[in-house]
């Protein structure tokens, strides 16, 4: 870089008259010598930054708007999370639709079709918190729910137990399992509203989560059996919903004495006014809960009580999402480790029925019970899923000492008290089935095409249900998985506008 | 691949009639491709054969099929020529109204007017002369149909160049197909844009739900979205203020059951025609002035959902989603703040619409 | 209104978080406290028996906690200090005791350690 004009002819240019020069300059004109000093008065003037003063430029904080709404109410959150909406008045009404009765509920000509729930049953249903907030009640004019294969099914074995056949008085004990959203929850219903029309006692678990994380009271049973525990919050819980959701208990009468309670139990009772005891009373409410099964499973009264003993209906008992109940709880003992969920009574007594009952059968007088895996809330636990196969081998007949009856792994961890749990060994009571598994798959086409039809008539549906379309979107919905097939028929389009 | 195309276009566009300089031959080329309508063959003079052999190519024995644009509707002048020739029975081909005129094709005025056929531009006498049948370009089809033509001695010009567009077709077909093997029956429609997965959701509830997102939350915002399209669903129809109705919405009973229509006409409704625009330099002096602007479709949508957000802000309910759905039944009930909005808005652009000349008027002088 | 140990505590708070608010309780002697009594982790205030509210105070009041354990730990330093050793004399510097650096960040050793230590 060799500048074009010679530095000696600048120098030789005559200097600007002082005027112009700015004063900063003339200043250190003044003490050419020494700039050293001048540079320092220069820099005492400037604003410089303290030591160790940060230097960074500071952003104002934006003043926030106050808040003008309050926080919700306590408690309403959760309300409005858990509402449960069963109709909408601007859906269309379906004028030919049927409901769960006596003769529908075993009509294998209604397959495929949706059938209504009975409206006086609908308090019964939710009492017993058969609905759940995401299953799309809320769409349709009233809720309804398709009659598939395995709904028949369950129709007809609740159909024998009450009847007065051969099969009255068995007792069947299933496990419902399958992949997400395939009906497992509603399938549960379908059963409490069949059982609720032959006027059966119904009895349900329908969140097994709250029983183990640790959110309700839990107290020792007795200094006796200090390493048995009961909840009394949820179990008077659990006695609430059972009275509320079965009339029938007011019309039953005790048949026996009952010690435990705090006030004896008087003959004429009904066993309405005894669950009602361990509802006010937290406290009692396991000995009240024992005292109605009792009752509930009682075939004859004891002598002195026999004045208005009626024969007890059969029994039916679900609990949904079990494999919350196959692992360590929340719960601490005293030593801080944590209490197996088996170890809690309540949990313990609903599992104790999957196995044979000694001498006679878990439900004396007959009855179904219908334990629900779930897909989109539950922990892993590897033991579970060998237990669900040994059951489904058992069931196919395969014997333990076989070589293709399945074994949990050898160098994983095993809960063998979840094993035990499913192991029905011993010899079943005469009335009295082996343990099932059910699993739920897709609907057929004719029955998707049923159940896709309801979303045409209620207006939610503006499309040609041709077999064509219906199959696409029968495997779209990987292969009729009804929740699927749910999304499907609610997905909104615009195609007419 | 493109230059068998453009063969195509090039025949289906029938080139005769744009051409300047139609010749007698291009003349009766383009009612043979009309030859469908008998009146205006006979009108031509064609001869029988010809007619007969377009009309029925089964009868023939010929069993070609008619390509897809084989038959093309006249141009509309020579259409209306036809029709008034018939219509007035002035055989001397004088048009019976002025503005028939306009579309006559010289050809005609030549045949009619000796004196300008004298006149006539020396290229087009040339053409007059020539016999017909031939053309002023040639292609591979051409020879080929040359070499059929010589084939068959006996066939007209007319009729040569009637078999000539034919075997154009029919070879630009075939290329057609070749283009797209393996297809039985015809190609299905084009799948509604909801088909596609990643544009399943309509437009407008795609905008609404990117415009209510915050912090790159989108499943929160659809999540919200479903909300207010569930509450829409089951919530009672709206009760329509006659003062400030829904734009082309169906009966109030109605729209609950298609809710994303009536999140579109709610939309639709509130949505302003313009903004304005504050700019500098129109009137000069560095005063800004405010110009009104159109906005498009999706902008108009956007500026709705905005005010629609902004005024749900003020509502008493503890959760977005309840206060958004509520305001937006308010909207259709015409109870909301955001009508009046929109119609200060378009006061207001009315109120400075003398800008808008202003503006173009700068912009032309800036051009 | 619930008095623990002379404190009164609201019916809505948390057990765990109410106990933890006493000098010399953490999370683990909350936790194990709770466990003793059966008391589970979710449970408020109000929803404690009275029984179980006595046994807490019981063990509480058996613990070395709030004044007691304050006492006891200015006791330890102050015998740091009187026996002249190099911890009693960080202790009394203001500077960090456990051989940390002093170049930065010792800006709770200039706050805890004085003379007179606070607690």
């Amino acid at each position: 870089m060799v500048s074009s004009f010679c530095w000696g002819c600048l120098t030789r240019l005559p200097s600007a008259p002082r005027a112009l020069l700015p004063p900063t300059l003339t200043a250190q004109r003044v003490a050419a010598f020494h700039t050293s000093t001048a540079l320092l008065a220069a820099k005492k003037g400037a604003s410089a930054p303290k030591y160790r003063q940060g230097t960074s430029m500071t952003m104002k904080k934006k003043k926030r708007p106050a808040e003008r709404t309050r926080p919700p109410a306590v408690g309403e959150r959760k309300a409005l999370r858990k509402r449960i909406v069963l109709s909408n008045p601007n859906a269309l009404e379906i004028p030919d639709m049927k409901e769960v009765s006596n003769e529908t509920m075993v009509d294998s000509r209604l397959r495929g079709s949706v059938l209504g729930l009975p409206v006086p049953m609908l308090d019964q249903l939710r009492a017993v918190q058969a609905f759940q907030p995401k299953q799309g009640w809320s769409i349709f004019r009233r809720p309804g729910t398709v009659v598939r294969r395995e709904t028949l099914e369950i129709a007809r074995l609740i159909d024998g137990i009450s009847g007065e056949g051969e099969e009255k008085g068995k007792v069947v004990k299933k496990i419902v399992s399958g992949a997400r959203a395939t009906g497992k929850t509603v399938h549960l219903l379908q059963a409490m509203s069949m059982a609720f029309t032959k006027e059966w006692v119904v009895i349900t678990v329908p969140d097994s989560q709250e029983l183990v994380t640790a959110t309700t009271a839990y107290a020792p049973l007795s200094d006796e059996n200090p390493n048995v525990y009961v909840q009394p919050e949820a179990t008077a819980a659990l006695l609430s919903r059972t009275v509320t959701a079965n009339p029938v208990l007011s019309k039953l009468k005790v048949s026996r004495e009952h010690t435990g309670l705090k006030a004896p139990v008087p003959a004429g009772t009904t066993l309405e006014d005894l669950a009602k005891m361990g509802i006010k009373d937290p406290a009692v409410s396991w000995n009240a809960f024992q005292a109605l099964w009792a009752e509930l499973g009682a075939k004859s009264a004891a002598p002195g009580f026999e004045k208005g003993f009626q024969p007890r209906p059969p029994m039916l008992v679900t609990v949904d999402g079990i494999a919350h109940w196959m692992k360590e709880s929340k719960y601490n003992n005293v030593d801080v480790q944590p209490i197996h969920a088996h170890d809690l009574l309540f949990v313990r007594h609903f599992l104790s029925l999957l196995k044979p009952g000694t001498g006679q059968s878990s439900l004396p007088n007959g009855g179904m019970l219908l334990y629900a895996t779930s897909a989109s809330n539950s922990p892993t636990i590897p033991t579970l899923d060998v237990a669900l196969k040994q059951v489904a081998a058992r069931q196919a007949g395969v014997r333990p000492s076989a070589p293709e009856f399945p074994h949990p792994d050898l160098y994983a961890k095993t809960d063998q008290r979840v094993l035990d749990a499913f192991d029905s060994y011993g010899l079943p009571a005469p009335k009295e089935g082996t343990l099932e598994l059910q699993t739920l798959a897709g609907l057929t086409r004719e029955e998707a095409r049923g159940y896709l039809e309801y979303f045409a008539h209620s207006g939610l549906l503006r499309e040609n249900l041709t077999d064509e379309w219906i199959g696409e979107k029968w495997s779209l919905a990987g292969g009729g998985v009804i929740g699927e097939l749910e999304r499907i028929g609610r997905r909104l389009r615009v195609n007419t506008a | 691949m493109p230059p068998r195309l453009n063969l195509f276009t090039a025949r289906a566009v029938p080139v005769l009639r744009s051409s300047a300089t139609p010749s007698a031959a291009r003349r009766s080329f383009t009612t043979i491709l009309n030859a469908n309508r008998p009146c205006a063959a006979t009108t031509n003079g064609l001869t029988t054969p010809l007619q007969r052999r377009c009309n029925s190519s089964g009868s023939d024995g010929q069993g070609r099929p008619k390509g897809p644009t084989e038959d093309p509707l006249p141009h509309v002048s020579e259409e209306a020529a036809e029709v008034s020739k018939i219509m007035d029975k002035k055989c001397d081909g004088a048009p019976s109204s002025p503005e028939l005129e306009q579309g006559t094709p010289v050809s005609e005025i030549l045949r009619r007017d000796k004196d300008a056929q004298k006149h006539a531009p020396k290229v087009m006498q040339d053409q007059m002369n020539r016999p017909s049948g031939s053309r002023s370009f040639s292609t591979s089809a051409f020879r080929m149909q040359e070499l059929q033509a010589n084939n068959n001695p006996s066939s007209s010009s007319d009729d040569a160049s009637a078999a000539l567009v034919a075997n154009m077709i029919a070879q630009v077909t075939e290329q057609a197909a070749e283009l797209h093997p393996g297809l039985k029956f015809p190609a299905p429609a084009e799948l509604p844009r909801t088909e596609n997965f990643r544009k399943r959701y309509d437009t407008v509830v795609d905008q609404f739900t990117k415009t209510i997102m915050r912090d790159g939350k989108l499943s929160k915002a659809q999540k919200n979205m479903s909300f207010v399209l569930d509450h829409l669903r089951t919530a009672p129809p709206p009760q329509i203020n006659p003062r400030r109705r829904l734009v082309g919405a169906p009966p109030a009973s109605q729209l609950p059951l298609n809710p994303v229509l009536y999140l579109t006409t709610i939309i639709d409704s509130v949505a302003p025609l313009l903004k304005l625009r504050q700019q500098k330099g129109i009137v000069g002096g560095g005063v800004s002035v405010q110009v009104p602007v159109p906005l498009t479709l999706r902008q108009r949508r956007r500026t709705a959902i905005m005010w629609i957000v902004e005024a749900s802000e003020k509502r008493r309910d503890s959760q977005f989603a309840y206060r958004l759905a509520n305001e937006l039944v308010a909207v259709a009930e015409g109870r909301s703040g955001v009508w009046d909005k929109r119609e200060h808005a378009h006061k207001l652009a009315t109120s400075v619409r003398s800008n808008v000349s202003a503006r173009s008027g700068t912009k032309n002088r800036m051009g | 209104m619930v008095f623990i140990l002379g404190v009164n505590f609201p019916e809505r708070n948390l057990v765990k978080k109410s106990l933890e608010t006493f000098f010399g309780v953490g999370k683990i002697h909350s936790t194990r406290l709770l466990a003793r009594f059966h008391v589970h982790p979710t449970c408020k205030i109000g929803e404690l028996a009275n029984k179980q509210v006595l046994d807490i105070q019981a063990a509480l009041s058996e613990m070395k906690i709030e004044n007691d354990l304050r006492r006891q730990v200015l006791d330890n330093i102050k015998r740091l200090k009187e026996t002249g050793t190099y911890r009693g004399r960080r202790h009394a510097l203001g500077l960090p005791v456990r051989g940390q650096r002093t170049r930065t960040q010792t800006k709770t050793a200039v706050k805890l350690n004085r003379m007179e230590r606070r607690l």
